[in-house]
This record gives C-alpha cells, sequence and structure tokens, in this order.
C-alpha cells in the first residue's frame, strides 16, 4: 500500500519537480560561519547595522541548544555543515515577466504564477531560491500607498521603517533557528500598510527552494498601521530531493491599533525539508490578527503561531491544520500570550495522521496578571486513519489573572463506522466516502481559503486519501 | 467494630541513619530479600543522577521554589495506624506491616514493587522515598472477598511512608489513605494492584501541614475486567507535587481518577497523572478540580496514553479550576499520546472565576455572597464526590471537607 501511495505522488504531484541549478549567479560554499555571514551582507549590500545584527544573531546560534522539549531525533540530525546558506539564481531582479529567466519561468509557469495573475491576484512575489526575481505591484495598491517588496528592497529602499521594526517582534535570541534565521536571512516579504487602508486583494508570494541542500531563510516583515487591514497569502511547494533541506522562516506582524491582519499559508514542502519556522504578532489596542495555517507537507514542521495580545481588547486567532502520512512529524500549535485586559483569542486546531504518520499540537495560553476580562478558547480535533500512526495534543494554559474564562477540548477519534456506512449507503465507494469525510473535518479551514487555494487543497486531500483504504 | 491495627517498627532499621549514600541503603536492606535490595541500589542511583531541581527544569519550572527547601530529610520508620473491621479479617482481609508481608506474602509483595515503579515520571524524590523507605503498611484483599466496611490507613509516623494495596479477583473494597505529616519534609509512596473483575476505591487524603514540602507517588496496575476508581484530595503542604499514575493492564479494565484542590495562602499544588492505556477495550475518565484562594497556585499536567493495540480505548480528562481571589494562579497542561486509531480520546480544561450569572441567582433569592460563594464551591465539588459512587467512603470524607469548604467560601 505505501508503495501504491508513493507512485500515486510521483505521478500527480504537480510540483515534485526541480530544475537545473547549475546556473545560479552565485553560491555560497556549504556550511556556517562569520566569514559566510559577512560575504551575504557585502553581496546585499547592507547598511552597518544589519551587519552587526547578522554577527550578533550568528554567535547567538552558536550558543544555544536546540530545544530542550523537542526531544527529537529528527532534529538532531540536521547537519548545519551541509547546508547553503546563500545563493542566487540571477543578477537582478526583473522588473517584467519579459526580464524574468527563461528557465525560472517556466518553473513559475507550472506554479501557475502567471494565469494566478491574471486572475488579478495583486502583488505577486515570486521567490526563486533565496532571492525574489520577479515582482510586480498592481497599480492601485502603490496609488494607495502600500508597500510591497521583498525584504532585502524592503531594507534598500525603507530603512527607517525596517529599522524601526525588524527583529522587535522576534529576538534573534528567541531560540535557536530564530536566531540562525536572523543571521542568514534573505528574501520574504516587506509590507507595509499605511493608516486607515484597505487592502482588498490578498497579497501573495510563491516560495521555491531549488537546490539540493540549499535552505532557505527568508525574512518576512509585515506592518499594518492603525485602521488598517491586509491579507497576505503565503504558499510554499517544493520539487523532490534526495537529500534534507532546511527551511526556516522569521516572520513578523505588527498590527497596531485597529488594524487588522490576516495571514494564510498553505505549507506543502516536499517530504525531505525540515520546515522549522518562526511566526508571531503584535496585536495593539483593538487589534485584530489572524494565522490560517496549513501543513500538508515536509518532512518535520515545527511551527507555532503567535499573537501577543498587547493593547486592550485586541484579538488573536489561529485557524490551523495538519496533514501526516508516512514519514512526517506535524508539530504545530499555536501560542496566545493576553498581556492586556479585555482581549480574546480562539485557537482551531484539526489534524489528519495516515500511514504511520505523526501529528502533534503542541499550544500555549497565557494569561499575565491584571488581564481581568479575557477569553480564550481552544479546540484540537485529530483523526487517525490506522493503527501505525500517531497523534499527540500538548496545551498549556497558565493563566495568573482572576476574572478570565480560559477553555480548552480536544478530541482523537478515527473516521466514525456511522459516518462511512452513511455515505457508503448513498452509493460511494470506501474512498470517496473517507475522502469526503475527511474533507468536511477540514471545511472549516477550507472555507477560509481564497478560491484557487480551496480547491487545490481539496485535490491534495482527494490524492492524498487514495489508497487509504483497503 | 473496628479494630485499630498498628504497624510495628520495621526490624533492624533504626530511627534515624545519619548520611544518605549507599552504605546507608546497606544498612537498610539488612534481612531483605536480593530483589528488594537491587530495587532500592537502583533506586537510588536514580536519585542521584537526576539533578535537584531549578526554575528551568521541566516539572518544576512552574513552580515558586524560592522558599521551599528541598533537603531530604533523615529516613525515619512509618507508622501506620490501620483499621479493617473485625468481619473482613475474619473474611481473610490481612493488615499489616511490609515487613511482615515480607515473611507471609512475599510473591505480592514482590509484584506489587517490582512494578510499581514502571510508570513513566519517577521523581527525584520518589525514587529516593523508593530506596530508603522503612516500616510501611500492606493491605491485602483476597480474591472473591466483598468488604463489609472501607479500611482506613492513617500515617502516624514517618518521613517515606509507603502503602501497598493488593486485592485480588473478584473482590470489592474501598480503602483510604490519610496522610497529616507536618514535618519539613515528606515524600510518600503507594502501590496499588487490582486483580482481574475486582472493584476497587481508593481515596489518598492529605492534609499535611502547611509548611511540609510534600510529595506522593500512586502508581495503580488494574486487571481485566476490573475498575479502580481514586480520589486525591489535596488541602495540605507548602508546595505538595504528587504523581497519580494507573495502567490499564488487562482488556476491559476501566479507572475513574478524581480529584478535589482546595488550596489558599501561598500553597502550591502540582498533580501529573497518567492515563496508561495498555490493553483493548480499556476505558478511562478523569476528572480533577481545584478552587485557588489568595496567592495560591495549581499545576496540573495530565497526560492519556493509548499505546499501539490498545483499539476500543475510550479515555476522558478533564480539569477544572475555580479562581476565587486576584493572586490565584492556575497552570493546565492535558496531554494525549495516541498510538491507536480505533479509540476516543477527548479532553478539556478550563480556569474561571466563579460565575457571576451564578452569583446573582442566588443573590436575587436573598443569599449573602459569602454563602452564595459557598454554595457555588460546594456545588463545584459535589460531582467529584458524586462520581466516587461510594457513599460509605465518601460520607465521612464530606466531613473532612466541610471545614475546607468553608474555609474557601
Amino acid at each position: 500500500m505505501a508503495l501504491k501511495d508513493q507512485q500515486l505522488v510521483d505521478q500527480d504531484y504537480r510540483y515534485g519537480f526541480r530544475d537545473e541549478t547549475a546556473n545560479y549567479s552565485f553560491k555560497s560554499r556549504k556550511g556556517i560561519d562569520h566569514e559566510i555571514v559577512e560575504q551575504i551582507s557585502q553581496m546585499k549590500n547592507e547598511p552597518q547595522w544589519m551587519r552587526d545584527f547578522r554577527h550578533r544573531s550568528l554567535d547567538i546560534f552558536f550558543a544555544k541548544p536546540m530545544p530542550a522539549w523537542a526531544k527529537n531525533e529528527v532534529l538532531e540530525a540536521i547537519n548545519f555543515d551541509d547546508i547553503y546558506y546563500y545563493m542566487r539564481a540571477s543578477d537582478r531582479e526583473g522588473k517584467t515577466w519579459e526580464e524574468v529567466p527563461e528557465e525560472i519561468k517556466r518553473t513559475f509557469d507550472r506554479l501557475g504564477i502567471p494565469e494566478a495573475e491574471r486572475k488579478f491576484l495583486g502583488g505577486v512575489t515570486a521567490q526563486y531560491d533565496s532571492e525574489v526575481v520577479y515582482h510586480s505591484i498592481r497599480k492601485d495598491l502603490e496609488a494607495k500607498g502600500v508597500l510591497f517588496s521583498d525584504m532585502d528592497a524592503g531594507l534598500r529602499e525603507h530603512e527607517d521603517i525596517v529599522r524601526e521594526h525588524f527583529a522587535t517582534v522576534i529576538p534573534p535570541a528567541d531560540n535557536k533557528f530564530s536566531a540562525l534565521n536572523s543571521a542568514v536571512w534573505s528574501g520574504g516579504s516587506f509590507i507595509w500598510v499605511p493608516p486607515g487602508v484597505h487592502v482588498d486583494i490578498p497579497l501573495q508570494a510563491y516560495f521555491r527552494i531549488n537546490a539540493e541542500n540549499m535552505g532557505q531563510f527568508e525574512r518576512t516583515l509585515i506592518i499594518a498601521e492603525p485602521g488598517s487591514f491586509v491579507h497576505y497569502i503565503e504558499g510554499c511547494t517544493a520539487p523532490t530531493y534526495s537529500s534534507n533541506s532546511l527551511h526556516s522562516a522569521v516572520v513578523e506582524l505588527i498590527a497596531k491599533e485597529g488594524a487588522h491582519i490576516r495571514y494564510t499559508t498553505i505549507q506543502n514542502w516536499y517530504k525531505n525539508v525540515y520546515n522549522l519556522v518562526t511566526k508571531r504578532a503584535l496585536a495593539q489596542k483593538n487589534a485584530h490578527v489572524e494565522w490560517v495555517d496549513g501543513n500538508i507537507g515536509s518532512k518535520l514542521t515545527m511551527k507555532y503561531p503567535s499573537v501577543y495580545l498587547m493593547g486592550e481588547g485586541a484579538r488573536g486567532e489561529v485557524l490551523s491544520i495538519a496533514y501526516a502520512s508516512e514519514g512526517q512529524h506535524q508539530d504545530a500549535g499555536a501560542k496566545m500570550v493576553h498581556a492586556a485586559p479585555n482581549t480574546t483569542s480562539i485557537i482551531t486546531s484539526k489534524s489528519v495522521s495516515k500511514g504511520g504518520g505523526r501529528t502533534s499540537y503542541r499550544g500555549l495560553v497565557k494569561v499575565y496578571e491584571g488581564c481581568e476580562g479575557v477569553k480564550s478558547n481552544v479546540r484540537c480535533d485529530a483523526l487517525l486513519m490506522d493503527p501505525q500512526s500517531r497523534s499527540d495534543t500538548y496545551p498549556t494554559m497558565e493563566v495568573d489573572a482572576k476574572d478570565v474564562r480560559v477553555e480548552h477540548e480536544a478530541t482523537v477519534s478515527k473516521v466514525g463506522e456511522e459516518q462511512l456506512f452513511y455515505v457508503m449507503s448513498r452509493g460511494l465507494t470506501e474512498v470517496e466516502a473517507t475522502t469526503m469525510i475527511v474533507n468536511g473535518f477540514f471545511e472549516p479551514f477550507v472555507k477560509e481559503l481564497p478560491m484557487e487555494y480551496a480547491v487545490e487543497l481539496n485535490r491534495l486531500i482527494a490524492l492524498e486519501m487514495e489508497g487509504s483504504v483497503g | 467494630m473496628a479494630k485499630a491495627f498498628e504497624t510495628a517498627r520495621a526490624p533492624g532499621a533504626g530511627p534515624s541513619s545519619p548520611a544518605l549514600d549507599a552504605a546507608a541503603i546497606e544498612a537498610l536492606v539488612a534481612g531483605e530479600p536480593a530483589w528488594l535490595r537491587d530495587i532500592r541500589h537502583g533506586a537510588f542511583s536514580r536519585f542521584e543522577a537526576i539533578a535537584g531541581p531549578t526554575d528551568r527544569t521541566e516539572g518544576w519550572r512552574r513552580l515558586e521554589l524560592a522558599h521551599a527547601d528541598l533537603t531530604p530529610v533523615t529516613p525515619e520508620t512509618s507508622h501506620f495506624t490501620l483499621s479493617v473491621a473485625d468481619a473482613d479479617r475474619a473474611k481473610g482481609v490481612v493488615a499489616t506491616t511490609i515487613a511482615q508481608a515480607l515473611a507471609s506474602h512475599e510473591p505480592l509483595v514482590r509484584e506489587a514493587l517490582l512494578h510499581a515503579r514502571s510508570g513513566r515520571t519517577v521523581g527525584k524524590y520518589s525514587a529516593l522515598a523508593e530506596a530508603v523507605w522503612q516500616g510501611g503498611a500492606f493491605v491485602h484483599v483476597p480474591d472473591g472477598v466483598e468488604l463489609t466496611a472501607p479500611i482506613t490507613a492513617t500515617v502516624r509516623a514517618g518521613t517515606y511512608p509507603r502503602l501497598i494495596v493488593a486485592v485480588g479477583k473478584n473482590s470489592r473494597a474501598a480503602i483510604a489513605e490519610a496522610h497529616h505529616e507536618s514535618g519539613r519534609f515528606v515524600s510518600g509512596l503507594s502501590d496499588i494492584i487490582v486483580g482481574d473483575n475486582s472493584h476497587l476505591t481508593y481515596a489518598h487524603i492529605q492534609e499535611c501541614g502547611t509548611q511540609t514540602v510534600v510529595f506522593s507517588h500512586q502508581h495503580a496496575r488494574v486487571g481485566s475486567g476490573a475498575k479502580l476508581v481514586t480520589l486525591n484530595f489535596g488541602a495540605g503542604g507548602a508546595l505538595a507535587k504528587n504523581d497519580v499514575e494507573v495502567e490499564l493492564l488487562g482488556r476491559g479494565a476501566e479507572s475513574d481518577m478524581l480529584g478535589l484542590v482546595f488550596a489558599r495562602g501561598k500553597q502550591q499544588f502540582d498533580y501529573h497523572t497518567l492515563q496508561g492505556h495498555r490493553a483493548t477495550d480499556t476505558r478511562s475518565d478523569l476528572l480533577f478540580k481545584s478552587a485557588l484562594d489568595d496567592h495560591a497556585h495549581s499545576i496540573y499536567t495530565g497526560v492519556i496514553v493509548i499505546e499501539k493495540g490498545a483499539q476500543r480505548s475510550d479515555a476522558y480528562q478533564a480539569n477544572r479550576n475555580l479562581l476565587l481571589a486576584e493572586g490565584a494562579r492556575a497552570d493546565t497542561e492535558p496531554k494525549l499520546e495516541i498510538e491507536a486509531d480505533d479509540v476516543r480520546c477527548t479532553h478539556g480544561a478550563t480556569v474561571g472565576p466563579i460565575d457571576a450569572d451564578q452569583l446573582f441567582y442566588l443573590a436575587s433569592r436573598g443569599m449573602d455572597r459569602e454563602t452564595a460563594s459557598r454554595l457555588i464551591v460546594e456545588g463545584f465539588f459535589q460531582d467529584v464526590l458524586d462520581k466516587t459512587g461510594d457513599e460509605r467512603l465518601t460520607q465521612p470524607l464530606q466531613k473532612t471537607f466541610a471545614p475546607h469548604l468553608e474555609r474557601e467560601a
């Protein structure tokens, strides 16, 4: 059955391909040290403060141990000396589609980017390995004063804004991987939304890892000024590799007073990628931050999107799904830190384990002293598809204030016999019925996605469910 | 009717051994069988191997350790007052010291002690207790016996008290273990075996002194078709760290795990629970509730483990915390680790104050705030007591709770 699965994936996994990468215009040597960091900073011609920041971060990375709570032999297997930390595919960014190199265009064609553009999906930042090579912002965004570029350009063109906010949400010392990212970051998105501006169309960036043993350390910073709204979509697909790839992003969101940020991720790295990501948002007074987070791919994902509710009336939401099949461990979760009164949060997590896969929910709800009127609700549901798979739930609630309402609920079960029987009695095969039930299980997540993503996700689930029965 | 029975001092062990080292252990084991000597030395090595806790040690980091003196005290022989109905003694119920039992029921004692720490969380101080315990009590209910009255086992003295409860097959029993120690430090062990198709209700009453550092490790093994109901009542101790572990080892084994914590002042209660499903068709249901006043702090970490192959397991876990004062704190971490697919597993946790609507309702009936609060707290706990399903055990317990309820209101 496992073999059949693999064949299905190989046949139909649309993004499971790779382009030759001999044309890289620059490739650092493998491994990590101060020399490499200096090289990266020089190549990018960065200001001194950023160069110092990178070196300082590298020292922190060297000094920090692996997280002790993870106890993950998979994590220990990462060989940091066998990874390229910086690579550039072409010498400059293409301003128009015609200027984008042919080979990269082919990759994007297969990802459907031009098509997506035709569907006027807004500014597209397409990231090919470490550097952004194609980037367009629709004129109406520019007219509204919205800044949307890759992080490197953001630093060059809007140094003041970047310097004021960069690493204020996730300092390098937060954890070993945020320190690594801080030292070698490259690419990612920079978004600044002026006060009161409502960005109607979701902003998107496509990411790819395209060289063997190639690390991708993008850095995203989104700042929503008071009263503004922005929806950012990050979708990941990665080609097939024979050895492991490391992906370690840092994403910082700042929602100022009354602002609303929604950040949607579909993570579908191929099953050899370590996806060790730090994502955190600050929500100031009456701000609203939503993380919509889908984890389908990768070998190991460790990702706990957080919202620090710093101002009264702030609201945080995480809606996440995880899917783990053979050889995969999705260690995902969410954190809500209530540091102001009358803040509210909702975490909804859904996971499916199949074929020996393992899903873990790891979360935290923290209420600081004096934060009265806090309400928090956490709900985790897990489906186990077969006896080989595993599901864990590790929620933590720390409550130091009295007049609060903190609730957590979780269930773990298999697809109900009665549900299956009911659907099959309507003439569906067991596979179709199971797929339908799993799709229904993920429904609250899928319905939050833009149409193209929803369709693609349903297709992926259908594909994954093939061969899960019998 | 009930006759008090006092355990005798364990042979060859004085009340005070000067230093804690391997030689001291060797002095304890004189006259004991070799397997027990091995257990003691193994446990002592574990005690030494585990580093002393700091505020960064997992399992300890949420506790305020600045004022807690964790230096182990000198082992002193523990003595229990055991009360067993005459009628039950006549049915063959044995209640004696562990030393006596080693002579008369060695295989049973061995079974209890060998597997006792097979659980997953043998803390430093439980390992120490396992190395240095002396005295202790042994209660055995033979096959096919239904007790006429609950047995009580009250600790009279000792720093590392140990109680073994071994219930045979097709029996029905209830036992309450009570702690009122008021020294600086106490680390107790309770080992429970429930034979196939038996039913045991076990209550652990902890009303130690408010200056005492209390450790308790309770470990139970439940056979096929058997049911164990445990009730942990916590009101004493400056810092009380408890492990309550139940392993469902036989097909169809069941466990209800209940907990009630009344905390005030700067008391810290830390409960860790394990619902270990190691066989098919097993069922467990856990409900731990705490009411926290003043600057009290409750930490609950519980895990449901469903092992591979333990199909058709059904497990539930709930932790509810009532915060009665501004400075009170509750941390809760209910965990699930599931490796079988045909299971039903749910858990829930809540932290909150007394419901304002409930208070308002009672106030609108002319009740003063204090009485209304007390009634609500009483109600909060009542369903835990009801769930024990054993009135003969809970009736006297209700008397124990009453002053705490008054106090909390």
